[in-house]
C-alpha cells in the first residue's frame, strides 16, 4: 500500500517538471522572437551624463558604466562583456530638419556599411521615442570575441547628434538584446536635470 | 536745138534731138525713152525731161535709185545744163547743144519711140565716143544699119569677153577695197570692164554718202537716203548690212533715253541678263528679280555649309527657303531629301545612345544625347518626350543630392557635401532654385 503511493507521488513529480521543464523553455522560445518579457525580471536604474546632456535605463544588476574617451561619452557594460552599450556624441553644423532624418538615417546606414565592410544582415528602421524620431540600424559582425550583433541607434537633439551603439555577442542575443534595446529606447536628451545622477 | 545724148559707159547709147515737149524715161515699154535696164537700176518710169520757160529740167518720178546731178541725188526737179551729165542707174545723159546731123537721117525727134537697151549685143556701133550709137527704133532698118549693127554687136562681144577675162585675171585674188577709202563721192563712169552689178557705183556711191553721215552722226539720214537705197539695190550687200546695223545700234541708244528716264540719284543698273536657274517671272521688276537672285543663292550657300556641318534642321530650312523662292533651283528638292534622310539617321543614332546611357544610369550622358538629339530636330516629339522625362528624373536626382549634401553638410562632411552640391548644380536645370543655392554653398564652403 505504500508503495503506490509513493509510486503515484513520484510520477506526478515528474509530470509537473516535465511540465515545468517544457512551459519555460516554451516561454524563452517565444521570448526570443518576439522581444517580449525578455526584461520582466530585470531592474533599471537612469544614467544621467553628468553634463546633463543625456540620460538612459541601465540593469540594475550586473551592468556598470565604464570610463570613456574619444568621441564616446559613455560606456555602460556587463561586466562580463557580453552586451556592451557605447553613447558617442557628434557636434552638428545646423539642426536637422524634422524631414532630414530619414536622410540622416540613410547617411547614417551607409556610413555603417563603409565602416563595416565585412558586416552583414543589415536592417534599418526609422523609430519615434522619446528622444524623437531616431534611427535603429541592426548589423551581424565578427567582433573581438566572435560573433556578435549590433544595435547601432542614432538620434538628433538639436545640434547633437547621438549615436549608441549596443553590442551583444551572438550567443548571448536572446538574453541580453532585449536588455540592450530597452536602454536604447530609454535614452532621453536632454538629461531631466531634478534627476540627474552619474 | 539741143539734144539729149544718153552714155552708157564711155558709149553715146542714144542722141534724142529735144522739141521742147516731155520726154518720159524708164524701163517700161510705155516710156518715150525706154532705158532697159536688167539689173533695175532703172525703175520703170524713172524721170522726164521738160521744157519750162526756155530751160530743160529733169524731174524724177519718185524713181528708186534717183536721179544724179554731179553726184548729188536731186530732189523733184533740176535744170539740165549744157554738157553736165545726168545719171539714171547705170545710164548717163547730158544735154548738148545739136548742130549737126548723121547720115542714118540726123538725131531722132522726141516723137520716136526708142528703147536703149543696156545688152552689148544690141550695140550697133564700136565703143568711140560720141560716133558710136547702139540705139534701135521702131522703124524698119536698112541693110547698111542692119549689117552695122550686126558687126558692132560681134565687136562689142570680143571686146566683152577679153575685158572679163583681164578682169579675172587682173583682179580676181585681190582683197575688196575699203569703203570709207576707195570709194569716190561721184559714181565713177564705168571702163572697158563690162560691170558684174550695173548699180555697183550707185551703191558704191550710197555707201560712201552713208559713210560720211554716220562719222557726222547722223545715223538716221545715212539710213533713210543711203543705206536703204542701197539694199533695194542690193539686199545681200554685207558691207549695207553691217553699216545698217551699226546705224541701227546707234539710232536704238539714242532713242533710249527718251522712252525710259533714267531714275535721279541711282547708281547705274547692271545690263539684265537673267542668271541661269532663275527665270524671271511674268511682271516681275528687276530689282526685285536681283534680289530673288540674291536671296536664292545666298540661302542655298548657306544651305550647303550647314549640311557640311551637320545642322540638318538649318539646312533644310535654308533648301526650304530657296525651293520656295525657285522650285528645283540646282537640284534644292534632292538637297532637301538628302538632308532630311541625314537628319533622320543622326537622330536616331543620337536616341539610341541617349537611352542606351539612360538604361545603364548614366543620366548626364544620356542627357548630352537628347540634347543632340533635339539639335538635330527639334521637332522630334520622341526626343522631346525622352528629353522631358529625363529633365524630371535629373530633377528629382538633383534635388536628392541637394538634400542628402544639406544634411552632409550638417554633420559637418563638407567634403563629401561639395560633391553633392556640385551635383546638384549639375543635375538641375539652370536657374532652379536648390541649384543656385548650391552654387552658394559651394563658394561658401571652398577650401
Amino acid at each position: 500500500m505504500n508503495v503506490n503511493v509513493s509510486s503515484r507521488r513520484r510520477s506526478a513529480l515528474a509530470f509537473a517538471v516535465a511540465c515545468y521543464v517544457l512551459s519555460t523553455e516554451t516561454l524563452a522560445v517565444e521570448q526570443r522572437r518576439f522581444l517580449l518579457f525578455g526584461d520582466r525580471n530585470v531592474t533599471y536604474r537612469t544614467f544621467k551624463d553628468a553634463s546633463g546632456r543625456f540620460q538612459l535605463d541601465y540593469p540594475t544588476r550586473d551592468w556598470s558604466p565604464f570610463p570613456a574617451g574619444g568621441s564616446a561619452i559613455a560606456i555602460l557594460a556587463r561586466n562580463d562583456r557580453a552586451a556592451t552599450v557605447v553613447i558617442d556624441l557628434a557636434r552638428l553644423a545646423e539642426p536637422l530638419a524634422p524631414a532630414e532624418i530619414e536622410r540622416n538615417a540613410q547617411i547614417e546606414f551607409e556610413s555603417v556599411k563603409e565602416q563595416q565592410p565585412k558586416a552583414k544582415d543589415f536592417k534599418s528602421e526609422i523609430l519615434d521615442t522619446k528622444a524623437g524620431r531616431a534611427s535603429l540600424i541592426r548589423y551581424a559582425r565578427i567582433g573581438a570575441n566572435g560573433p556578435e550583433r549590433v544595435m547601432h541607434y542614432s538620434v538628433a537633439v538639436g545640434r547633437d547628434l547621438y549615436r549608441l551603439d549596443g553590442v551583444v555577442v551572438e550567443e548571448s542575443l536572446a538574453r541580453y538584446e532585449p536588455i540592450v534595446m530597452h536602454m536604447l529606447l530609454s535614452f532621453k536628451a536632454p538629461a531631466d536635470p531634478t534627476t540627474s545622477k552619474p | 536745138m539741143p539734144k539729149l545724148v544718153i552714155f552708157r559707159g564711155d558709149s553715146v547709147e542714144h542722141e534724142i534731138r529735144l522739141a521742147g515737149s516731155t520726154i518720159r524715161l524708164g524701163r517700161h515699154d510705155r516710156n518715150d525713152v525706154v532705158l532697159d535696164d536688167s539689173a533695175n537700176g532703172v525703175s520703170r518710169f524713172h524721170a522726164e525731161i521738160r521744157a519750162e520757160a526756155g530751160t530743160y529740167f529733169i524731174v524724177d518720178l519718185n524713181s528708186r535709185n534717183g536721179v544724179w546731178i554731179s553726184g548729188r541725188r536731186i530732189k523733184d526737179k533740176a535744170a539740165l545744163a549744157l554738157g553736165v551729165p545726168v545719171t539714171l542707174g547705170g545710164f548717163e545723159l547730158a544735154l548738148e547743144d545739136d548742130a549737126s546731123a548723121t547720115e542714118f537721117g540726123g538725131v531722132p525727134l522726141l516723137n520716136q519711140h526708142t528703147v536703149v537697151n543696156a545688152a552689148s549685143v544690141d550695140r550697133k556701133d564700136g565703143p568711140s565716143r560720141p560716133a558710136a550709137r547702139s540705139w534701135s527704133t521702131r522703124a524698119p532698118l536698112t541693110a547698111t544699119q542692119r549689117q552695122a549693127l550686126l558687126w558692132s554687136g560681134a565687136a562689142a562681144t570680143v571686146l566683152l569677153i577679153c575685158a572679163i577675162t583681164f578682169a579675172v585675171l587682173r583682179y580676181g585674188h585681190q582683197p575688196p577695197p575699203t569703203v570709207a577709202e576707195n570709194l569716190p563721192l561721184v559714181p565713177p563712169p564705168e571702163t572697158s570692164l563690162p560691170p558684174e552689178n550695173p548699180n555697183k557705183p550707185l551703191i558704191d556711191q550710197n555707201l560712201a554718202d552713208a559713210r560720211v553721215k554716220m562719222d557726222t552722226g547722223d545715223y538716221a539720214g545715212a539710213l533713210r537716203e543711203h543705206l536703204q537705197t542701197v539694199l533695194e539695190l542690193d539686199p545681200e550687200n554685207t558691207q549695207a548690212l553691217e553699216m545698217k546695223r551699226q546705224a541701227d545700234e546707234a539710232v536704238a541708244a539714242a532713242a533710249l533715253p527718251l522712252k525710259v528716264p533714267r531714275p535721279v540719284a541711282k547708281p547705274e543698273e547692271p545690263a539684265e541678263v537673267e542668271t541661269p536657274g532663275i527665270p524671271r517671272k511674268p511682271n516681275e521688276a528687276w530689282p526685285d528679280y536681283t534680289s530673288r537672285v540674291r536671296r536664292i543663292q545666298v540661302a542655298f550657300a548657306e544651305g550647303k555649309s550647314s549640311l557640311d556641318k551637320q545642322e540638318f534642321a538649318a539646312a533644310i530650312a535654308h533648301f526650304r527657303s530657296v525651293e520656295r523662292d525657285q522650285p528645283r533651283y540646282q537640284g534644292v528638292d534632292l538637297s532637301i531629301t538628302e538632308a532630311t534622310v541625314r537628319q533622320q539617321k543622326a537622330l536616331e543614332e543620337a536616341m539610341n545612345g541617349g537611352q542606351l546611357n539612360e538604361q545603364a544610369g548614366k543620366l548626364r550622358e544620356a542627357r548630352l544625347w537628347y540634347r543632340k538629339a533635339l539639335e538635330i530636330d527639334a521637332n522630334s516629339p520622341n526626343a522631346r518626350d525622352k528629353m522631358a522625362a529625363l529633365t524630371e528624373r535629373l530633377t528629382k536626382s538633383g534635388l536628392d543630392a541637394f538634400e542628402t549634401a544639406e544634411v552632409r553638410r550638417k554633420r559637418n562632411e563638407n567634403a563629401r557635401a561639395i560633391e553633392l552640391y556640385k551635383e546638384t548644380v549639375d543635375l538641375l536645370p539652370r536657374g532652379h532654385e536648390k541649384a543656385r543655392e548650391a552654387l552658394k554653398w559651394l563658394e561658401s564652403l571652398k577650401p
